[in-house]
């Protein structure tokens, strides 16, 4: 008797304990204050809703984030979930380590038909969708209303094309004798800055679609001259002068281009009486291209995802419309929704407006890899003019066939 | 010379942990989905180890015979040793060495490799145990930081030299044995050899600086002994604050527009200077901080050397009327020598590997990418930490060979 009691006890004890276990989901992301108290909030909501799962979110410091999932990966302790770069998302997939979403919570022709191309082209891989949008950002021109009315321009009318964006930079960059004290254009060769100009006159970089490697066009040229003659030439703005971003915020600098999340950094930590407004990129003065390269991260499922269709569904929660309309408000992180983009709420808004416009014209960067090459554009090409006056030209075919060497070392492995 | 009659335990030991090892020879060492014997290993493919084993028995019971401990220890370390590193011994293994495959491995490992893993720790508990207790204390007091040296610095190091031979992926699987390749790439890769130029840019620039400064300020706290105590703890500030929370406050210092250092020099009349953006003089500029940081810490050994020279020597050399700067010149340098030695030869290896600084101040622009952050650079945003650890390799050999030459050059000057 007493020893059926205590298999009764065990049984149901067992029983209990095996109801209690929660499926856990281990959530990596890198971290910024906004976004860690948003994805909380977002993974409090989604356990109350889903009561079996527990969200395990570890958010890590932006400059230890790769050093830590690569190690985490490597030594095969990772996350369930991540975020990486949407550029490393072709050779994650070649090393086996992330897998498709769920198709019951999201296929690749639904997301093709709700987001826009740019956002979501990395993404998919061999018809299947490997990773929802996020942390999606394009370059846009924030400018400042006050300093372009100190120098007699209308404050409504940010600059339409290159030709202007150069007068109005000229007209805008003050000299006290050999001092720069004002800029018109903060510059510092941020390459999605680089890659949008040369976008704009007309450059494609890839050989073909089926082949991952980058070919020289004059139009890559058009756009690295356009910013080096602006700094070395023209004089809008000069190395001595300091971080664009803090040029900026002090209203010592007129110009400057940007991700539309700058838009929450400009409004915390400025000058108190910074204005600013935002614009679309000027246009190439003959081609009319507006282009603005998008970069963003994916939101993944890791192979060894022990629940792939709870996380996928976990995912899907967070990159939804409602979240992504929350994402933009709070972080600047821009949606990639077609139905958030076209959203009514922002579209009187002058600051969100021109930011949410330049996804209209967004396109992907030609970035591939973990390494992200196109850092190449600034190390090897733009830095090599401006600080060691070599010829643009070849310091650009310098940094492709190294972008190129890269991506040979990286994909040839395939 | 051992006395194994005396020691009962030990005999029961090694008869015990030699018939484990032998029965397990019989066992299966690995039961996945395909069953491994002792005899399905073997060292590059070549040299099977169920011989190996055999040898290492015979020698084992030879040493035993005639009573030699230390060779009876290395032999029950190798038998250890051996038993530990069968994972690395079957060629298809080896292209899915994570981390994680070590715990998937005790997962299939059989009871031979188990019941032979037993066997050799009783051989060499049974070894250590006749070691006199006098003799063998120290060596247990220092086996925790021996495992922790051994894995965590010696194992990493001769680590990166096998994989320096391999193009190595830390993500792919597949990693194939490259040869010297990754050698002759580091040798002709600009960047490469453009970095290592920066290193010893860095290094020519801390080292001499920081040698003569700590020197100088050693020799005036030991001069003047009021608040010796004070400037000690000002001095060995920086060197105990941490180098990031450094490297941030003088990234604000060097700020071209607001930073304090060029309202310094706009008082003297001087052109702002972009300090940490100039190719020119940004690795300059981090010298400077690198120098600042790290005199405190040569204050206190040059310190440490200063309060050992005899005052006896000092007083004799008042009474002949030695002038300051001849005591300084005859006596204190002289005497000085072992921590000027010192503190020459581990700045030059600080300054050689220099990141931190780097990392957080100029993140390698400006022309000051050096070796470390470069092989860093290589390896984490790469990828390719089959090429990252050939560079660290010839980076190691460059240091090897100047601290060789230092401390050569400095036995000489000493002998002088």
């Amino acid at each position: 008797m007493r020893k059926r009691v205590m298999i009764l006890f065990v049984a149901s004890l067992l029983l209990i304990t095996s109801a209690m276990a929660k499926t856990t989901i281990v959530h990596w992301m890198h971290h910024s204050p906004s976004r860690a108290m948003i994805i909380m909030e977002m993974a409090s909501e989604f356990m109350n809703e889903n009561p079996d799962v527990e969200i395990k979110v570890q958010t890590i410091p932006y400059s230890e984030y790769k050093t830590k999932l690569l190690a985490a990966l490597a030594a095969g302790s990772g996350p369930d979930v991540a975020q990486i770069p949407a550029t490393a998302m072709e050779e994650f997939f070649g090393y086996g380590l992330i897998r498709p979403m769920t198709e019951s919570v999201a296929t690749a022709e639904e997301m093709r038909e709700k987001c826009i191309d740019a956002a979501i082209d990395k993404l998919i891989i061999d018809g299947q969708l490997y990773g929802f949008p996020t942390d999606v950002q394009t370059i846009v021109l924030f400018y400042n209303p006050y300093l372009f009315e100190q120098a007699g321009l209308d404050p409504y009318s940010p600059p339409q094309d290159w030709t202007e964006l150069l007068e109005y930079a000229k007209e805008l960059t003050i000299w006290e004798g050999n001092k720069m004290v004002q800029s018109g254009l903060g510059i510092e060769g941020y390459e999605p800055v680089i890659e949008s100009f040369m976008r704009q006159a007309g450059a494609t970089f890839l050989v073909s679609d089926q082949e991952i490697k980058i070919k020289y066009e004059d139009a890559q040229l058009e756009g690295l001259k356009f910013l080096t003659d602006a700094v070395l030439k023209h004089k809008v703005y000069v190395p001595e002068f300091g971080s664009r971003w803090t040029g900026f915020r002090q209203i010592k600098e007129a110009m400057v281009f940007g991700h539309g999340a700058m838009v929450g950094s400009f409004q915390v930590g400025s000058h108190p009486d910074l204005e600013f407004r935002t614009a679309l990129p000027p246009a190439h003065p003959e081609t009319g291209n507006r282009s603005s390269v998008l970069t963003s991260w994916a939101l993944v499922l890791m192979s060894d995802c022990r629940t792939p269709e709870i996380a996928s569904k976990w995912l899907a929660f967070i990159s939804s419309p409602e979240a992504q309309k929350l994402w933009f408000k709070d972080t600047g992180e821009l949606p990639s929704y077609l139905s958030v983009i076209s959203d009514p709420e922002f579209a009187d808004d002058p600051l969100l407006s021109p930011i949410l416009d330049s996804l209209n014209y967004a396109v992907p960067t030609f970035s591939a890899g973990w390494g992200n090459p196109a850092a190449l554009l600034r190390e090897t090409a733009y830095n090599s003019v401006i600080n060691k006056g070599a010829d643009p030209e070849e310091a650009l075919k310098k940094a492709i066939n190294e972008i190129n060497q890269y991506l040979e070392e990286t994909f040839g492995i395939f | 010379m051992v006395e194994l009659s005396n020691n009962s335990l030990s005999k029961i030991l090694i008869a015990a942990g030699l018939i484990l090892i032998i029965l397990s020879f019989f066992l299966p060492y690995a039961s996945g989905e395909v069953v491994y014997r002792v005899v399905d290993f073997s060292f590059w493919g070549a040299v099977n180890l169920l011989p190996v084993y055999i040898v290492l028995l015979c020698l084992f019971a030879l040493f035993l015979a005639i009573g030699k401990i230390s060779f009876l220890l290395g032999t029950a370390v190798s038998l250890l040793v051996l038993n530990i590193t069968i994972i690395f011994m079957r060629t298809e293994w080896q292209e899915v060495l994570r981390s994680k495959f070590f715990l998937d491995f005790l997962g299939i490992a059989g009871y031979g490799w188990w019941i032979s893993l037993m066997g050799s720790v009783a051989v060499l508990v049974a070894v250590v145990k006749l070691i006199p207790d006098k003799k063998r204390a120290p060596y247990l007091f220092i086996l925790p930081s021996l495992f922790g040296v051994f894995f965590l610095t010696f194992f990493p190091a001769m680590f990166a030299f096998f994989i320096s031979f391999h193009r190595w992926n830390i993500l792919v699987p597949n990693k194939p044995f490259v040869g010297l390749a990754n050698f002759r790439k580091a040798f002709t890769d600009e960047y490469f050899l453009r970095s290592l130029w920066i290193s010893f840019k860095y290094a020519l620039g801390v080292i001499p600086a920081k040698i003569v400064i700590s020197f100088f300020f050693a020799l005036l706290i030991y001069s003047i002994p009021k608040f010796k105590s004070v400037f000690r703890v000002i001095y060995f500030l920086p060197a105990v604050t941490s180098v990031v929370a450094i490297s941030v406050i003088w990234t604000w210092i060097y700020h071209p527009y607001y930073g304090v250092a060029n309202y310094l020099i706009s008082l003297f009349g001087a052109e702002p200077i972009n300090w940490l953006g100039n190719p020119e003089i940004a690795i300059w500029s981090v010298v400077l901080v690198s120098v600042w940081r790290s005199v405190g810490y040569s204050i206190i050994i040059f310190l440490a050397g200063l309060n050992n020279i005899p005052r006896i020597i000092l007083e004799a050399s008042d009474i002949d009327g030695a002038t300051r700067w001849q005591k300084v010149k005859n006596i204190i340098i002289p005497l000085m020598k072992p921590s000027l030695v010192f503190v020459f030869i581990t700045s030059t290896i600080g300054a050689i590997q220099v990141f931190t600084e780097i990392y957080m101040m100029t993140g390698g622009n400006a022309d000051t990418k050096t070796a470390v952050f470069y092989i860093w650079q290589t390896g984490f945003n790469k990828l390719q930490m089959g090429y990252a650890s050939s560079m660290s390799i010839v980076l190691f050999a460059i240091i090897l060979v100047i601290t060789l030459v230092q401390m050569r050059v400095t036995k000489i000057f000493k002998e002088e």
